[in-house]
Formats: structure tokens, C-alpha cells, sequence
């Protein structure tokens, strides 16, 4: 779940968590039928986990299911393993996870060291046994040959979290794939993940349907198609409405900071209508208007950070994509509006990302890379919007 | 009347030069710079024959105009004096060994190579550094405010602009000057224009044989003293009714005292034909051999060398000291930059990428340099060429520039990261617009920095990024000498 924040107070691990916002959202959440609650190790610094175990701890334990995950990106053993599944039944204050999801498995590689050779997924296999773990399952982030190798496996997995959204799976996207990976590795297209997990048959947990947010943040002329259909619908309904009717679907994660987006999306799920044949060919219509922008895949999600340089890898990302969808990406100086877009890149740049964070400050040491879970190549990425600003800054 | 117009021209000219100091919007035009290229001693460092013919001139013809409209220091002491009470000046009598001996002392400090004690007497220099270390910061922190309303508001009217000292040095001799002079002008107007400055005291040379002056009609003169109240140059004496005309600075505040009609401004020959009486031109002849010591004087010495280390910013990457200081592209090398610059701090201000600061690193006290820790110098950037009004930077072409070297790069390979942490690091080499730093070393074996210094520029893009703190693992070293490539 992410929560609401105090805007002024911060804390080591990031910004204070509106202990009485939280509490308002979850209970109004609860009160009107939401009934899936899901954190993770690394949420909020930790601070998730605490805060939804206190939040659902005034609700009957019957009312709700907690989602949790293992964060095997941590690497860890199998003692620390225990120690880290202990801390987080602690934390959330409950004898039992409904869900519980080997975090963001990644590659063959990594899910065999951690999973099979130190033995986690033994003891999370014994813990199922034992009752404190109701269905287990894993978030995946890999390629093709990691889910078909989940999938070959004994194990039977009651769920899987999956990033499903109608942008990548309209969008026939490809996850690059690049040198420090396996050369041999395909990329898993989401499209193909869908229709391979709809063979499997394992119930589906939907996490990135508005990819991170940025859908429910369209530009103004994609939304105005989406608006010509639906003047009051948001554009978040739309991607809602599309990944919820998907086959197996059990549940679409959102993550809802206010109110407004809890009563949003209330509305879209209650009563649930999937899309019509028209309105999928207006969204289709409104998508291809939004993939014209060159956008960076980015969900400002903060797995890469800290950077160990400084570099504010999100906000330089999301600086570049919300200039790309406002259209403000000074493209030719020929263009009119060249002047124009160059400043509000520029000061926007400026304000959005101080200067000892700026992309220049990067030094290629890859570190951000591998905990990317969009895959994206954030040091060339990085790279060349550091010479995209440095070519406009020099037409002074 | 005239009083008015001479308040007019010179709130506009004073207004001019503050914002060519503080401007962050970009949007003035660069032609206001000529504001800075009229005044009296940048146009004698830059050999600007025709703008000495023009103020000397105009001195010659109408009296120190100059002083009252185009000095920003004489129009800033008489805001200042406009603080203090009215009608509270008296008349006193000339200190021309003072006068003289202050110009001397800029003379010699000149031609022997003092650039400190020139710079501070320098009127348009001492400005300039009031301007850029007291009311810019001010200004910018404004201009931050401003950005802050305009962020909320939605729009990028005002964008975020960078404030940060740029030099002790300068900051000391801008408030010294400030406290000093603004606590003349606040007891008693000019008094620094007719004691110290060595622009008054030449000017005052011209004015007294000047065609234009004011005068008092000793028939009419009754004597009442009121216009030597109102005379912030002190320069009126009532008693036997006799202006000072090379101390005067034509600012016609004692026409409008409503005193009679005594007084009056006119040209000298009508004064001649009545009989009113104003100092006679006796010290012409030697007014022209100070002048002339003074444009003789130009081509001096070199500055003194003073390598001391400049304290540590613990915020920011440390500048390192560098065995040669790196002078501004346009410069040609640090002799000719340290002969010519007065300190003025106008390119400092005017510098777009923050490389511009003032520190003694080899140049003069109050002569700036380039530094590398709050930006680097972009290759086509000339902004300091076409600011500097006293040919110490010569205008430069940013085609020339890109074929300039102002310094090259230095690799202290004991401490760069690739060497001491094992990692892999392109910060410097993906920064350089030449490709002068480059990792090399085969494909799988180590690897290290290596520059070719037949391509750097020394513009500090390396230094800049370079991660290594307190100190960059890759710094700048000037060339004495710039030098094309």
C-alpha cells in the first residue's frame, strides 16, 4: 500500500508516513469493500509493513487479506530469510499472510541461489504448511526463460503478481534486453506473459496497471480522446477497466496516496463494466497518441536508489517524461516554439532536480541497473538526456 | 530644470549598470554593456581613444557631467547622501594635495603593478563589487522568491538561479568601500569624488577650464550661504561668492534653492562680460600632464603574484590550487589579463555557467579567475568577452574559443576512483566536449584516465563531474600563455 506522507516532517528512511490519513483511507477502503492489502519488505523503508498492521489491527482479521513478500533481491541466506518472515508477521501484527510473494524474481540465476540453494522457498513451503501462509505466490520481473522455469517447477503457486497493463499489452512492448543479462535471455513481452499465465491457470494479482501512475497521467491530447467518450471518467478508469476484465484476474493493485483516488476507483469497480468494443478502440486510439512521445519506462518506483554518486536517477526520469507528455521537448530549433520549450525544459530541469543531482554527475558504474524493474539501461538512458540538457543548455 | 534632467539621465544610466550586475533573466539587451565600456578608466585600459576624446570632451565643454550621470559610484553616494539631513553641507577648501597625491598613487600603482591599490581607488571597479557581492545576492535571492511564485503558479516565467559567494576578497573591499565611501556621502555628499578619486581629480583638471559652468553674480549675491548648504561637493564658497569649478560636479542643486537669481549655469564667456566670479583656470596646464601620465601609463607591469590557498567550501567540491591560475578565454594569457583588469567583477556577474569567481589564485587580489565547482566553461559561451569594458578580456568569437586553451587537464591518478575503488568510471570522459580524457586499456584489463592535451580546451566540464571530494581527481591547470589548437 502506499501511504500518504507528511509533506514537511522526513525521517531516515524517507518521508513520515499521515498516520491519520493512512487510517482514514484504509477504513474508508474496508467500509466500502476493499478487502486486499498489499505491502512489501522495502516499502516505505519499512514503514509499510508497521503502519498497515496498525491500520488493519481495528478491523476484524476476517474483514481483509494482507499481502506480503520475501525480498529476495536482498540476496539473502536462509537464517536471515526466517528472520526477515518473522520480523514482517511483527510488523503487521497478524498470524498469517493471505498472500505472500517471492519479491520481484528476476532471473533463473538469482531465484536458484536464493529460493533453491539457500533453501528459502523450503521454509516458506513449511510455513504454508504450518497455516501462516495462506496462498504463495511470486511478483515477477524477469524474462521468458525465468516464468517458464517458475512454471516447470513442483512447486504449485496459489497466485502470481504480474505487471499487466493496457499500454504494454496494446503496445506489443519489448523489454530490452541488454549486456548485463544473459546475451541468450528473450525478453517476456507482457502480452506473452498474459497469455502464458492464462494457460497456467494461476489466479492473477495485477500490479503496475496505470504504469506508475503515468496512465492515469495521460497528455492533454490523449486524454481528450479518452474525455470525448466519457467527459467525467478519469483516464486511471480507463486502464482499470482494461486490465480488470483480463482472463484470471483476481485482484488489480492500485497504489492510492488520497482520497480522491480511493473514491475514483471505487466507482470504477463498483458496479465493474469492461470496456465495450468501442470504447477498447478509443482507448487504442488514445494510446497511439500517447506512444508517439519517445517516453523512458520509468515508474519513479526508487529501486535504484540511492545512487552512490548522487545522481536523482527518478526525478531526472520523470523531469524528461512529463516534458515528453506536456510536449515541451524542444525538438528543432526551426520550431516555432523552440525557444520556448528549451526554457521551460531547462527551468523545470533546474527546479526538479538540484544541480549536484543533475544526470552529469553519473560516472557509468552500473549499480542502479540490476535493480531496475523495468529493465531499463539507466546509465545509457541517463547518458543521453545528459547530453540532450548539455545540447540545450549550450544555446545560450 | 536642469537638475531634473540630471536626475533623470542618471537614475536611468545607475539603474542600467545595477542590472547588467544583476540581471539573471537573460533578457536584457546586450548592448546596456556599453554602459560599463564609457566608463573613464576601463576605456583607458582598452585603448578606447574615442570614448576618452568623448568624456574628456564633454568634461571640457559642460563640466563633470560624467560624475553626476554616468559613475555609478558618484550616483550611489548621491543616494546614499539623499538619506542624511538637507541643507546640511558647508563649503570647505580644496585638499589638492590630497587630490593629487591620490592619482599619483593610482598612477604608480598602475605602472608598478599594484593591481589591488588600483583596483580599489578604481571608481566604476569599486561599484562593480558592491554591485556583485552585496546587491546581487539580494536581487537573486529575490529572483529565487520569484521562482518559487512562478513554480506554484505553474509557469517557468522565473527559473531557479544559483547564489553563492564568489570571493572573499572582493566581498571585503566591496562592504570596506561601501562602509567608507556611503559614510562620506551620508556626512557630507562627494567628498570622496574630490579627495580620493583619481577620475575626479582628472575630470576636475578638465572642468575647471570647462566652456559650461556654474556662477554666482557677486552684484546680486546676498550672501545668505544657502547654496552652499545645498552643495554636496562643498565646493561653493558663499562668503566671497567664488565656485570651485574643478570640484563641482554639475548636479544643479544650487539652481533650484530659490535663493534669488544669483546663481546661474552658463558659458564662461558671459561670466567674463558681468564680472561673476568662478575659480580661474590656472591649473590648466598641469590638468593636461596628469591626464597624460595617466594614458602613458597604460601598457605597466605585470601583477603581483600572492599564491595563497583559498579557504574551502565544505559544501561543494574545494578548488584546488592550481599551480597557474586559468584566465577567461579572451584573455590571451594571464599577463595581459592581470594588466588590464581592475576588478570590476561585471564578467564575474555576467558569467551564465558559474565558473567566473574571485579568488587569489595567482591573478591579481581582486582579479577573477575560472574555477570549476559550480559549473564548468560551455565552449560556446563568451559572455565575459563581450561584458569586460577594459580589454582585459578581448571580445572572442565562440568559433575562436572552441580553438582555444585556457588550460589542460591534470589526472591525479592516486586518487581518481577507477585507480583507488576499482570501479568503473566515465564521469570525465562522457563530460568532455572533446574527447581529450579517455579511459584507456584493453578490453579486459585495467583500465586508466589519460589525456590528450593537444585537445583539451581546459574547460573543467572533468573537474566539474568528477566525483572525488574534497578535491576532483582530475583538475585544470591554466596556461600562462593561452594557446590555439
Amino acid at each position: 500500500m502506499r501511504f500518504p506522507v507528511l509533506p514537511t516532517a522526513t525521517s531516515p528512511g524517507g518521508p513520515e508516513i499521515d498516520e491519520a490519513a493512512a487510517f482514514r483511507l484504509v477504513d474508508y477502503a474496508i467500509a466500502h469493500g476493499v478487502n486486499y492489502f498489499d505491502t512489501g519488505w522495502r516499502y516505505h523503508g519499512g514503514m509499510s509493513e508497521v503502519m498497515l498492521g496498525k491500520a488493519l489491527k481495528r478491523h476484524p482479521r476476517e474483514s481483509y487479506f494482507v499481502a506480503d513478500k520475501m525480498p529476495g533481491v536482498l540476496n539473502p541466506t536462509l537464517e536471515e530469510a526466517k528472520a526477515m518472515f518473522r520480523t514482517q508477521l511483527e510488523r503487521c501484527q497478524v498470524e498469517h499472510f493471505d498472500y505472500y510473494l517471492l519479491h520481484a524474481v528476476r532471473s533463473v540465476e538469482s531465484y536458484k541461489k536464493v529460493y533453491e540453494e539457500n533453501g528459502v522457498l523450503g521454509f516458506l513451503l513449511e510455513q504454508k504448511a504450518a497455516g501462516r501462509i495462506r496462498n504463495l505466490g511470486f511478483s515477477f520481473h524477469g524474462d521468458q526463460e525465468t516464468l517458464e522455469y517458475l512454471l516447470s517447477r513442483d512447486t504449485k503457486w496459489d497466485c502470481a503478481l504480474v505487471q499487466l497493463n493496457y499500454h504494454d499489452i496494446l503496445h506489443e512492448y519489448v523489454p530490452p534486453t541488454f549486456i548485463l543479462k544473459n546475451f541468450n535471455s528473450s525478453p517476456a513481452q507482457p502480452r506473452w506473459v498474459l497469455e502464458k499465465m492464462t494457460a497456467s491457470g494461476i489466479p492473477l494479482l495485477v500490479m503496475e496497471p496505470l504504469l506508475g501512475g503515468r496512465l492515469a497521467r495521460l497528455n492533454k491530447k490523449s486524454l481528450t480522446v479518452l474525455q470525448e467518450e466519457h467527459p467525467q471518467a478519469s483516464a486511471a478508469s480507463w486502464a482499470f477497466r482494461y486490465v480488470a476484465a483480463l482472463p484470471n484476474v483476481l485482484t488489480v493493485l492500485s497504489g492510492m496516496t488520497y482520497m480522491e483516488h480511493l473514491q475514483d476507483n471505487l466507482r470504477t469497480y463498483a458496479p465493474f463494466e469492461p470496456l465495450s468494443e468501442r470504447e477498447m478502440t478509443t482507448l487504442r486510439r488514445a494510446l497511439d497518441i500517447f506512444i508517439t512521445g519517445a517516453n523512458i519506462r520509468c515508474t519513479a518506483c526508487g529501486y535504484c536508489m540511492p545512487c552512490p554518486y548522487g545522481v536523482d536517477i527518478p526525478a531526472v526520469f520523470t523531469h524528461y517524461n512529463r516534458c515528453v507528455d506536456d510536449e515541451y521537448i524542444p525538438k528543432s530549433e526551426r520550431n516555432a516554439d523552440y525557444e520556448k520549450a528549451r526554457r521551460a525544459f531547462l527551468v523545470g530541469y533546474d527546479r526538479s532536480v538540484p544541480e549536484l543531482r543533475q544526470a552529469m554527475r553519473c560516472t557509468g558504474c552500473n549499480k542502479c541497473t540490476p535493480h531496475c524493474p523495468q529493465d531499463i539501461n539507466i546509465p545509457a538512458e541517463i547518458d543521453r538526456l545528459s547530453k540532450f540538457v548539455e545540447q540545450l543548455r549550450k544555446q545560450v | 530644470m536642469l537638475r531634473g534632467l540630471r536626475i533623470v539621465l542618471a537614475v536611468l544610466c545607475f539603474a542600467g549598470l545595477c542590472l547588467l550586475f544583476v540581471d539573471v533573466s537573460g533578457v536584457l539587451p546586450p548592448k546596456l554593456a556599453a554602459l560599463a565600456k564609457v566608463q573613464f578608466i576601463p576605456a583607458l585600459l582598452s585603448g578606447s581613444l574615442a570614448v576618452i576624446l568623448a568624456l574628456v570632451a564633454l568634461t571640457l565643454l559642460l563640466g563633470r557631467v560624467y560624475c553626476s550621470v554616468l559613475c555609478p559610484l558618484g550616483v550611489l553616494q548621491d543616494v546614499v547622501s539623499r538619506l542624511g539631513r538637507k541643507r546640511r553641507f558647508r563649503f570647505s577648501p580644496a585638499k589638492t594635495w590630497l587630490r593629487t597625491g591620490s592619482l599619483l598613487v593610482f598612477a604608480a600603482a598602475f605602472l608598478v603593478g599594484i593591481p589591488v591599490l588600483f583596483s580599489i581607488l578604481e571608481p566604476y571597479s569599486a561599484f562593480g563589487r558592491i554591485a556583485t557581492d552585496l546587491l546581487a545576492p539580494v536581487w537573486q535571492a529575490g529572483s529565487n522568491l520569484l521562482n518559487l511564485a512562478s513554480q506554484r503558479a505553474g509557469n517557468f516565467a522565473v527559473g531557479p538561479t544559483p547564489v553563492w559567494q564568489k570571493g572573499l576578497p572582493a566581498l571585503a573591499a566591496a562592504v570596506l568601500t561601501l562602509g567608507g565611501i556611503g559614510l562620506l556621502a551620508w556626512k557630507s555628499g562627494r567628498t570622496w569624488c574630490n579627495t580620493l578619486c583619481p577620475v575626479g581629480t582628472v575630470l576636475g583638471y578638465c572642468s575647471r577650464i570647462s566652456l559650461f559652468r556654474p556662477r554666482i553674480d557677486a552684484e546680486e549675491c546676498a550672501h545668505c550661504g544657502l547654496c552652499a548648504k545645498t552643495c554636496k561637493a562643498s565646493c561653493i564658497d558663499a562668503k566671497s561668492a567664488v565656485i570651485d569649478v574643478s570640484r563641482c560636479v554639475t548636479c544643479f542643486n544650487c539652481l533650484d534653492t530659490g535663493s534669488g537669481g544669483a546663481l546661474s549655469y552658463g558659458p564662461v564667456w558671459n561670466s567674463a562680460a558681468t564680472g561673476k566670479k568662478t575659480a580661474g583656470p590656472d591649473l590648466a596646464r598641469r590638468s593636461f600632464v596628469a591626464l597624460g601620465l595617466s594614458i602613458v601609463g597604460f601598457p605597466a607591469l605585470a601583477a603581483a603574484r600572492n599564491p595563497d590557498e583559498k579557504k574551502p567550501d565544505l559544501s561543494r567540491k574545494q578548488r584546488p590550487a592550481r599551480e597557474a591560475p586559468i584566465t577567461p578565454p579572451g584573455a590571451s594569457g594571464l599577463r595581459a589579463f592581470a594588466e588590464r583588469c581592475t576588478g570590476c567583477q561585471l564578467c564575474v556577474s555576467a558569467c551564465p555557467n558559474q565558473v567566473l569567481s574571485n579568488a587569489d589564485d595567482g591573478t591579481g587580489v581582486l582579479q577573477p579567475s575560472l574555477s570549476f565547482e559550480h559549473g564548468f566553461c560551455r565552449v560556446d559561451c563568451v559572455t565575459c568577452s563581450t561584458v569586460c569594458p577594459t580589454g582585459a578580456i578581448r571580445p572572442i568569437s565562440a568559433a575562436e574559443k572552441s580553438a582555444t586553451q585556457i588550460g589542460r587537464a591534470v589526472v591525479d591518478w592516486e586518487r581518481c576512483i577507477v585507480n583507488t575503488d576499482k570501479v568503473q568510471c566515465t564521469a570525465c570522459s562522457k563530460a568532455c566536449p572533446t574527447n581529450a580524457a579517455c579511459l584507456v586499456g584493453r578490453k579486459d584489463g585495467p583500465k586508466w584516465l589519460a589525456v590528450d592535451p593537444e585537445r583539451c580546451t581546459g574547460c573543467g566540464a572533468c573537474e566539474y563531474v568528477c566525483p572525488v571530494r574534497p578535491l576532483a581527481a582530475i583538475r585544470v591547470e591554466g596556461n600562462l600563455e593561452h594557446r590555439r589548437i
